[in-house]
């Protein structure tokens, strides 16, 4: 190998690209020629000071034109840089949704559970006030009465009209209580599987019920005759004395499972108001007549009316408070499931109707912006309030509700009313919150 | 999900499939990560730093467009110098059209100008002479001497990104080497 080969390696040799042989060879040629080694180290000494350059980096800005050239040229292709909160929003959708699983599976799991919503309304009953779901119509008498086949049998009390208005029960009901009260309906149904040929079945209040004193009743007054089998299945249950019920006074009577469910005596099931002209259909059966005392033909005529026509004779058909229970509907509790009939005399120049012949305020129920509104413990809850409703709540006083009710000025007259209140609005439900303690 | 996505974004492959995917965030990290190697082998290639902006932001524009191309055979930095040697090498060819990226002739050069790099002025001096000095090297030559020195590749990813064989590239980083040497020692800086 001659000195011009030699220096055709030096290259290789300085980038270690030599194999260990040729590498051994050039070295043993550079060690012993002179000119080589003097011609390799002058070309070491020009790359490194090639390499000792300044190391060059991207001026700022670099990226700015490219980002913009390919957004230009590959629109629609580019996306934003993925951002974390993606991730974590996609999480927190997993996590809503195992969330609600979970909730739903509990819920499943409790037998023939029916709740709604309004028990989420932590309602602080005060122990003097009755609780009373429905209240007199003031253009005429309402009873209670189921408003749909499959109501929950009772019988409705019969107190005087003066007990009814003041001294229903020892206590008002929370919602908590209410809640609770669901199952026992519930319970009260499964009671009643096979006797599907009982188009209005009534059953007295339970004992448990009547020893709370909280529906008061003449004790003269006979009882409410259940269907031979509930008699059967009650038995055990029902006083001796079955409580009776006025024609016109609206009342809570706890479910006859109450008596079953032990302590659970002092819940109050919601009643429908009847009007008490309507006519019942002759195929009613006598014995399920609720009522005994002042005029039970009237009164079962009444029941049997509301129970063929779920429909309310005055068109007030949102504001059948009380059992409108649907059997297949569990989500209204509290206030009467509309029926499809109902939801049809909700329309608006039905309501708007019922609001100018009820009396805008009566105690427990009040109608204010075209809308009614039933006092639940110390909640206002606009009717067809559903159970599984999310509610959104807006506490008083709030930048965020008073930005609510800026923006849609035609809710402000429910802020006069006193409380919580829960409404309805495109078609989302509300809740107002009482404004925090300053302390 | 988020520990895979960044472990992805650790390798160039990973990055490749996220920008693939739609990501441009992937896409930003490659520019960044490549925007430096990229400009400095340019730049020393074509001796000019609006040319060798310009260029190297058009290697990644173009990277970014043929990214659902890029087989992943190669490293991407092989992809992206080979798409920033084909960007330079047009651009020397337009340049030398318009009379631009001449450089300084070897030739015209007076070695009596050189001056011992001691001071710092001095350097940038030797600095500007050397570049020029690159700059008077014949195109291939160049290519692959810069590729070699500024990015420190071998001389098998070289090939790789000149598209030529191994022995190819030594030959032209020797003569590279060999003609510098004796254009510095004309100069008298080596």
């Amino acid at each position: 190998m001659n000195c011009t080969e030699i220096h055709d390696e030096f290259s290789a040799l300085l980038d270690g690209e030599l194999s260990g042989e040729a590498r051994v060879r050039i070295e043993a040629h550079i060690a012993k020629c002179e000119d080589c080694r003097r011609a390799l180290d002058k070309m070491k000494r020009v790359d490194a000071m090639y390499r000792a350059l300044d190391p060059l980096t991207a001026p700022a800005g670099f990226e700015k034109p490219i980002q913009a050239a390919i957004r230009e040229k590959h629109p629609g292709q580019v996306q934003t840089a993925r951002p974390a909160w993606r991730w974590r929003l996609a999480w927190a959708a997993a996590a809503a949704c195992a969330a609600i699983v979970v909730a739903v599976g509990i819920l499943r799991r409790e037998p023939d559970t029916e709740r709604f919503n309004v028990a989420s309304i932590e309602q602080k009953s005060e122990p003097s006030e009755p609780r009373r779901i429905v209240q007199e119509h003031d253009a005429g008498k309402w009873q209670t009465a189921p408003t749909m086949d499959t109501a929950v049998p009772m019988a409705l009390p019969s107190p005087s009209p003066t007990e009814s208005t003041g001294d229903q029960g020892p206590e008002s009901m929370p919602f908590k209580d209410l809640a609770v009260s669901i199952p026992q309906q519930s319970a009260v149904k499964e009671s009643r599987k096979g006797e599907a040929s009982e188009s209005a079945p009534v059953a007295p209040p339970p004992p448990a019920a009547m020893e709370s004193g909280e529906v008061k009743m003449p004790a003269s007054e006979p009882a409410a005759a259940p269907p031979p089998a509930e008699r059967e299945s009650r038995k055990a249950k029902m006083p001796s004395s079955a409580p009776v019920t006025p024609p016109t006074s609206p009342v809570e009577i706890p479910p006859p499972s109450i008596a079953a469910e032990g302590n659970q005596d002092d819940l109050p099931v919601q009643t429908a108001l009847v009007p008490p002209e309507s006519t019942a259909p002759a195929s009613v059966d006598n014995e399920e007549a609720i009522d005994a005392g002042h005029d039970p033909t009237r009164k079962k005529k009444a029941i049997a009316d509301e129970l063929v026509m779920p429909t309310n004779k005055l068109g007030f058909g949102p504001i059948t408070f009380g059992l409108g229970l649907k059997k297949t509907d569990k989500r209204h509790v509290g206030m009467a499931a509309p029926l499809e009939n109902d939801k049809r005399d909700m329309a608006v120049p039905e309501k708007t109707k019922t609001a100018k012949d009820v009396s805008p305020d009566r105690g427990d129920r009040k109608i204010v912006a075209e809308r009614a509104f039933l006092r639940i413990g110390d909640a206002w809850v606009e009717d067809g309030y559903p159970q599984d409703a999310p509610t959104r709540i807006l506490r008083r006083g709030s930048k965020a509700c008073k930005a609510f009710f800026d923006k849609h000025s035609e809710l402000k007259p429910l802020l006069e009313l006193d409380g919580r209140i829960v409404f309805t609005f495109d078609k989302r439900w509300y809740r107002i919150e009482p404004a925090k303690k300053s302390d | 999900m988020t520990l895979f996505r960044e472990a992805r974004m650790q390798t160039d492959a990973g990055l490749v499939e996220e920008c693939r995917a739609g990501d441009a965030s992937a896409f930003d990290e490659i520019v960044r990560r490549y925007k430096d190697r990229v400009y400095r082998v340019v730049y020393r290639f074509l001796g000019n730093h609006e040319d060798a902006l310009d260029v190297a932001q058009e290697t990644f524009i173009r990277a970014y467009g043929g990214i659902r191309e890029f087989r992943g055979s190669a490293q991407l930095c092989t992809w992206l110098h080979s798409i920033a040697a084909n960007l330079a090498r047009n651009r020397l060819r337009d340049g030398s059209r318009k009379g631009r990226n001449q450089g300084v002739p070897l030739n015209g050069m007076d070695p009596a100008d050189d001056c011992s790099p001691r001071t710092s002025a001095e350097r940038q001096e030797l600095e500007d002479t050397l570049q020029r000095c690159l700059l008077e090297l014949p195109e291939p030559y160049r290519m692959a001497f810069v590729l070699r020195t500024f990015d420190d590749l071998n001389y098998e990813t070289i090939a790789q990104t000149l598209g030529i064989p191994v022995g190819t590239v030594k030959s032209r980083i020797n003569h590279a080497r060999r003609l510098l040497r004796e254009r510095l020692e004309e100069l008298a800086i080596v």
